[in-house]
């Protein structure tokens, strides 16, 4: 174990670093637990304090295995929140204690600066508190069993929110009010008595006012148009007691909170693995630490069989960002440039490549990054694939390695942070009070043990039955659940 | 004096007391409790002939506690309504008994067809205790449902009224 004082001396010195960079974060707060203490905050999110719930416990008991078989291993972890608190794995060696603190260091630049994160509250640990204590009230009042099955079924729906509610400017009320209004008055332009049927012709003012009829008629749906935050909708129109609503309230509200996190996992963690590996080899490494510290660089930006490395992904376009900007390969000129020699030696010497890459933190979030910042001669450098399941083998096999098809799959996996995109359509189905849900098909379909497990668990929230417009095998179809029965209707 | 024809009487009683211009603009809402019933009937117009009306609702005062005697009230009261309001040239049919939520829903069936547009009344059973009925436009162009009102002649009015008395009363008991 390092002595804390000569840790404290690596933290000043890294932060230095850090600012000198031009990296801006909150204070940060280190603390220095054992292996077990990480493992029971890493399954509570990094929060010393959350709700009572199995699947924590569950959780922890997975890290604990995979720790002590040798499988896993949690370096570091931490919070986004103001000051934002870092917890560091006692057993690291020294050159591991560095390079995790210059990963925290970029993490907190992050959490502070990238747009995704401007809504969140940095004050979570005292919400997360607070949930719990809300929780644990509930528990004590109803009974921890049924409870915790209500948080079960809460949580198998916490992924039907609306991931950029945040950052869209709803219409307000009064706004609102007047678009579902029925006034049917068409505007009609100023004129003198005998002109007002060349100005205003007859015909054009009826065909306004059925537009502004089928409008009006259009806004009386409820919900008057598809509500993406399946949640926020059960909780205001579902027949839920007060304490199932607040309980459904704090499965949202954290569901908010943990969603940038997710949409931003490559550029989040590539961001910091830059910053480590640049603060490290530039500043912080002496000579005798250059093997271990490699070592386990090499094993953050690894390739994984199976699954894509974030950090790796992430690391290598800030690379490919910061080299295209510092030669200029970028604009009109080189697009347009078809000469491959010319394209191989291009180097305007603009040096913009740090600056693009702060601004590149700031503003962009996992999908625009790909959709912008992968190129083709990158898919091409780290030969990149997309694969498939090829049924006549029974076996996964690389798809493609056209650069559009690689794209689009990975851009796909991103979306809505892989998670199918389901809105409620309409909440009186048949003037029954049923509820339609509509998946928006994209190529994907919704794997059907889930679909049902999830139409079982709105339908014990909603208390009504519970359809599902999507496609199977191409063709649109209803999956629905009355409380007994599954059924599925062609819809074509 | 029979309880639909009272009821009658104090619809008539109501209407008079608005001015004509108000009531032929509005809806009238008409509460009260009889033979341990709460009685409430929204209405536009009456005259000696028939009765516009938005909805019929009416509820028992006293609740059934049994979980397993509601559902198999709500069962009972449903065919016997299937089976005895016959008159008002559409039939009813169960659509729907929501154990969960103890209630029954019937509709007309079949509804009644005109140009691109299907009418039907729908009665809800709640709880065994409590009854609705309303009457529905669904039309295929506009692709929602519209609640209309309904229009009956007074005998009519009459007979469903003391009938679905009837039916609330008679239920609990005869099914334990």
């Amino acid at each position: 174990m390092i002595a804390q004082k000569e840790l404290f001396e690596i933290q000043q010195d890294i932060e230095k670093h850090a600012r000198a960079y031009g990296l801006d974060f909150f204070p940060v707060i280190f603390e220095v637990v054992d292996y077990d203490t990480m493992n029971r905050l890493a399954a509570y999110g990094g929060f010393p304090i959350r709700y009572p719930h199995w699947r924590f416990g569950m959780e922890y008991d997975q890290l604990s295995k995979g720790y002590r078989y040798g499988l896993q291993k949690i370096y570091e972890m931490v919070l986004n929140t103001n000051p934002c608190y870092a917890y560091l794995m006692g057993a690291n060696s020294l050159v591991d204690q560095k390079m995790v603190m210059a990963h925290v260091y970029a993490h907190c630049d992050f959490f502070k600066n990238n747009y995704t994160f401007a809504h969140t509250n940095r004050k979570m640990i005292d919400e997360m508190a607070n949930h719990a204590a809300r929780v644990h009230r509930y528990i004590d009042h109803y009974g921890l069993e049924t409870v915790e099955n209500f948080i079960d079924t809460c949580l198998s729906l916490e992924n039907l929110i609306d991931y950029h509610s945040p950052y869209i400017k709803r219409p307000n009320g009064a706004a609102k009010e007047q678009e579902t209004s029925p006034k049917l008055r068409v505007k009609r332009l100023q004129s003198k008595k005998y002109m007002e049927k060349y100005i205003n012709p007859p015909e054009f003012i009826e065909q306004q006012r059925q537009k502004l009829k089928e409008k009006s008629q259009r806004s009386q749906r409820f919900p008057d148009h598809p509500e993406r935050d399946v949640l926020y909708f059960l909780i205001q129109h579902a027949p839920l007691e007060n304490w199932q609503r607040d309980v459904l309230g704090i499965i949202r509200e954290e569901a908010y909170y943990f969603a940038p996190q997710g949409m931003t996992k490559i550029m989040n963690e590539g961001w910091a693995t830059y910053w480590h590996s640049t603060i490290m080899t530039q500043k912080v490494l002496e000579p005798r630490e250059i093997v271990d510290y490699a070592y386990h660089h090499s094993g953050t930006v690894a390739n994984h069989p199976g699954r894509l490395n974030p950090y790796r992904i992430g690391y290598l376009l800030y690379k490919d960002i910061e080299d295209r900007w510092n030669k200029g390969k970028f604009g009109k000129e080189w697009e347009e440039c078809d000469d491959l020699r010319a394209k191989l030696n291009w180097d305007k010497k603009l040096g913009l490549g740090r600056q693009k890459i702060f601004e590149v933190r700031k503003i962009y979030n996992d999908v625009t990054f790909i959709d912008t910042f992968l190129t083709e001669d990158f898919c091409r450098e780290h030969k990149l694939f997309s694969f498939a399941y090829n049924k006549k083998n029974k076996r996964y096999e690389i798809e493609s390695r056209e650069f559009k098809m690689v794209k689009q799959r990975f851009l796909q996996s991103l979306t809505n942070l892989g998670h199918p995109i389901i809105s409620v359509v309409e909440a009186n189905y048949l003037n029954r009070g049923e509820l339609y849900l509509e998946h928006t098909f994209e190529g994907v379909e919704l794997d059907s043990s889930y679909a049902a497990d999830t139409l079982k668990n709105l339908h014990s929230l909603w208390k009504r039955p519970v359809h599902i417009q999507t496609v199977l095998e191409e063709k649109p179809v209803l999956l629905s659940f009355d409380g007994k029965d599954f059924s599925q209707r062609s819809l074509s | 004096m029979k309880l639909g024809q009272q009821i009658i009487k104090e619809l008539y009683e109501l209407k008079e007391k608005i001015p004509e211009q108000k009531s032929k603009e509005k809806f009238l809402l008409y509460q009260t409790k009889l033979d341990n019933c709460q009685i409430q009937i929204k209405f536009k117009d009456i005259d000696k002939y028939g009765i516009v009306f938005d909805y019929i609702s009416i509820k028992k005062e006293t609740p059934i506690l049994d979980v397993e005697l509601i559902n198999r009230t709500l069962e009972k009261q449903a065919e016997l309504i299937q089976k005895t309001i016959t008159y008002l040239l559409e039939d009813f049919r169960l659509i729907e008994l929501d154990t969960m939520n103890k209630r029954a829903q019937l509709r007309s069936y079949p509804p009644y067809k005109k140009d691109d547009s299907k009418f039907y009344y729908e009665i809800v059973l709640d709880e065994g205790i409590r009854f609705h009925l309303q009457r529905y436009e669904y039309s295929r162009t506009k692709k929602r449902y519209e609640k209309i009102t309904s229009q009956l002649t007074l005998e009519m009015f009459e007979r469903l009224l003391e009938d679905v008395i009837k039916i609330l009363g008679e239920c609990p008991e005869s099914s334990q």
